[in-house]
């Protein structure tokens, strides 16, 4: 259980805003910061982390005090067991991707750990290799994992997949919520993707400069939940097709590709890699029983 | 998407459906149904600002003196244009709710013999029609 | 010829950048993280030898180390240290002279890594040293390299400074760049080609040995 209520003043590029938050997050639980750029998502989690020190209020993470401004508490990022998995990454270039993982492990790094780290990303191909050779998506995998050697509590991902294309992202998704389940952890996430949120997040905190504005499940917060279509799947476009007067849009629920006829005037605006609301009445789709 | 804004006129609830009718601007009706009661959406109430919904490839165009349709919805105005396709044709029907796009077989269009300043009527199927809150 | 002022020159060269690297990189480090108002002054007096001229340093050195005042007299009274014409006073006088050759390079390639890399560290556990040593100073290995070479190459060429608080005894502190300047006034033009050409084809080899490394010319020939 993580209690954090904290105020600071954040002097951004850009005009200073005042971080403002007020948290509560379940042990075990998988949250999502939601929000645009520059509302302070990433402080709220350096905040977490202790890589910057708040103005006052208190965190408290499962009964223990990590910050009291007025006891003047502040544990060090030392000593605050968190996984962190930076916006870049930030493998250490010099050492290679097993030696990453066993300086993860702090002074008594676990080899076994290690290994099965290794095994559940797959990256046992890739031990010998310096992160200088490696693709955007196995850097991913190697943070996430490195991450995860120290056995933290929480685990916070600043934006971690922002910069991998969909196939990738897909695969990571599935890595970041089994290692949740797995190691028991309580994580939290900064994300912009609407697909993402809805597939890894049991909770999303909406902030809106540097306050939490909303707090609530992915569908409570942007599915039109008010249309009464009982046919209603989030989906991710991936093509846009022209047909005659109208346009095939690919939409790609799950894992699986539905195509939905559009007019040109609804799909304005509407990009490859947007999340939508796929409607339909129920009296529309037909069953075959399978098997 | 044809998209009306109006209100609740009429909820006839029977199991898990109900069959709403909606009083657009104009006065005119458009019944909907839905797999939805007062008992399992608030806005299910007499007097509720509502919009419906319908796509324009569910709705069928017919002559004005077409008689015998199984449905309520009908909608009489005047074709204002027509942008047609090889297989598929967009009729803009000017009507006292507003404009209504249907996007009907480029065959049919010839069969009817549509043309711009023609008068014919939309009808929609009750069961495509969705709700939404305002 | 002698050979004394070349020996000379490069034992200096080397007590030099060794006293240098140790003395640098805790400087390099505060100056690329700290905060502290202080630390534009600091900065200045960092880059002041670039911009001074030698003489006016060794003016002071030689001012400040002189056995006839207190602190030059209380130096040499309790530590047995005479600043002034001496070896020890050469290597301080270069220690000072060289300290932006040093401190510049490590300082950028401090602030030029990702604070991520740092903050990672630290999240794992370490501390601020084990970070530097660990994490820090193995990826600024070329500007490590470049402050050392030089560093080292500049003390090599220095003469102003030398001049001032050295003075020119042999084997002590007549330098080769010093040297070379007697040969001249004496008019031994061979003796001081003979210096003049070492100094040269040496500097000459270690910065293009630098350029080699850090341009990853060698990379094939290691790793």
């Amino acid at each position: 259980m993580i209690g954090c209520r904290v105020e600071k003043d954040l002097n951004a590029s850009g005009g200073g805003i005042h971080l403002s938050l007020n948290l509560d997050i379940p042990k075990g639980a998988l949250v999502t910061l939601y929000g645009k750029s520059g509302v302070g998502k990433t402080s709220a989690l350096r905040i977490l982390a202790g890589l910057l020190t708040p103005d006052t209020g208190t965190i408290v993470v499962n009964g223990k005090v990590w910050f009291d401004a007025e006891k003047k508490i502040n544990l060090k990022p030392q000593q605050r067991k968190i996984g962190f998995v930076f916006q870049d990454y930030a493998l250490f270039p010099n050492m290679t991707v097993r030696q990453n993982l066993e300086y993860g492990g702090g002074r008594q790094s676990d080899p076994l750990l290690v290994d099965s780290l290794m095994d559940m990303v797959a990256l046992k191909d890739l031990q010998g290799r310096l992160p200088a050779t490696l693709s955007g998506g196995q850097k991913q995998r190697v943070a996430l994992a490195r991450a995860l050697v120290q056995k933290p509590d929480i685990l916070l991902l600043d934006e971690p997949l922002s910069a991998l294309d969909m196939g990738i992202r897909a695969k990571l998704q599935d890595d970041i919520l089994r290692v949740h389940r797995e190691f028991g952890l309580t994580t939290l996430l900064i994300s912009h993707n609407l697909g993402e949120i809805y597939r890894l997040s049991d909770r999303v905190i909406m902030m809106e400069g540097g306050k939490v504005v909303k707090e609530a499940t992915a569908d409570e917060l942007f599915a039109d939940r008010d249309i009464s279509g009982k046919f209603k799947f989030t989906g991710e476009v991936v093509r846009i097709e022209e047909a005659e007067i109208l346009f095939i849009v690919h939409v790609l629920i799950q894992n699986q590709v539905v195509k939905v006829v559009s007019r040109a005037s609804e799909i304005e605006g509407l990009q490859i890699g947007d999340t939508v609301l796929v409607a339909s009445k129920a009296f529309n789709p037909v069953l075959y029983k399978l098997g | 998407m044809n998209k009306f804004d109006g209100h609740i006129a009429e909820i006839q609830t029977h199991e898990q459906l109900s069959k709403v009718t909606a009083v657009l601007e104009g006065g005119l009706r458009i019944q909907a149904m839905v797999i939805e009661t007062p008992d399992t959406a608030d806005y299910m109430v007499e007097g509720g600002k509502i919009s419906v919904h319908f796509k324009e490839t569910e709705v069928i165009l017919c002559l004005p003196e077409t008689s015998g349709i199984s449905e309520p919805n009908q909608v009489q105005g005047i074709i204002v244009s027509l942008e047609s396709g090889v297989l598929l044709t967009w009729v803009c029907l000017q009507t006292k709710i507003g404009d209504i796009g249907a996007v009907i077989p480029s065959d049919a269009v010839k069969a009817l013999d549509l043309s711009i300043g023609k008068k014919a009527v939309a009808c929609v199927k009750t069961t495509e029609v969705m709700l939404s809150v305002i | 010829m002698s050979w004394d002022p070349l020996i000379l020159t490069f034992k200096l060269a080397l007590v030099t950048t060794a006293i240098l690297l140790v003395l640098s990189i805790p400087l390099a480090y505060w100056l690329a993280y700290s905060k502290v108002r202080l630390k534009p002054i600091v900065e200045t007096l960092v880059s002041m030898p670039l911009v001074l001229p030698p003489t006016v340093l060794g003016f002071y050195f030689l001012i400040a180390f002189s056995p006839r005042n207190e602190f030059g007299a209380f130096l040499d009274e309790w530590f047995g240290l005479q600043f002034v014409f001496s070896f020890p006073g050469l290597v301080l006088a270069s220690v000072f002279y060289s300290l932006p050759f040093m401190v510049h390079p490590i300082q950028s390639g401090l602030s030029g890594l990702p604070a991520s890399l740092r903050e990672a560290s630290y999240l794992m556990g370490y501390s601020k040293f084990r970070t530097l040593l660990n994490v820090l100073l193995p990826n600024i290995r070329p500007a490590l390299l470049t402050g050392i070479v030089l560093s080292f190459a500049h003390t090599v060429g220095e003469f102003g400074v030398v001049l001032m608080i050295g003075g020119n005894i042999p084997g002590q502190t007549r330098v080769a760049s010093i040297a070379i300047y007697d040969e001249v006034e004496a008019l031994n033009y061979g003796t001081a080609n003979v210096y003049s050409a070492i100094l040269f084809s040496v500097t000459f080899m270690i910065l293009l040995l630098v350029y080699l490394v850090n341009g990853g010319y060698l990379k094939k020939y290691w790793r």
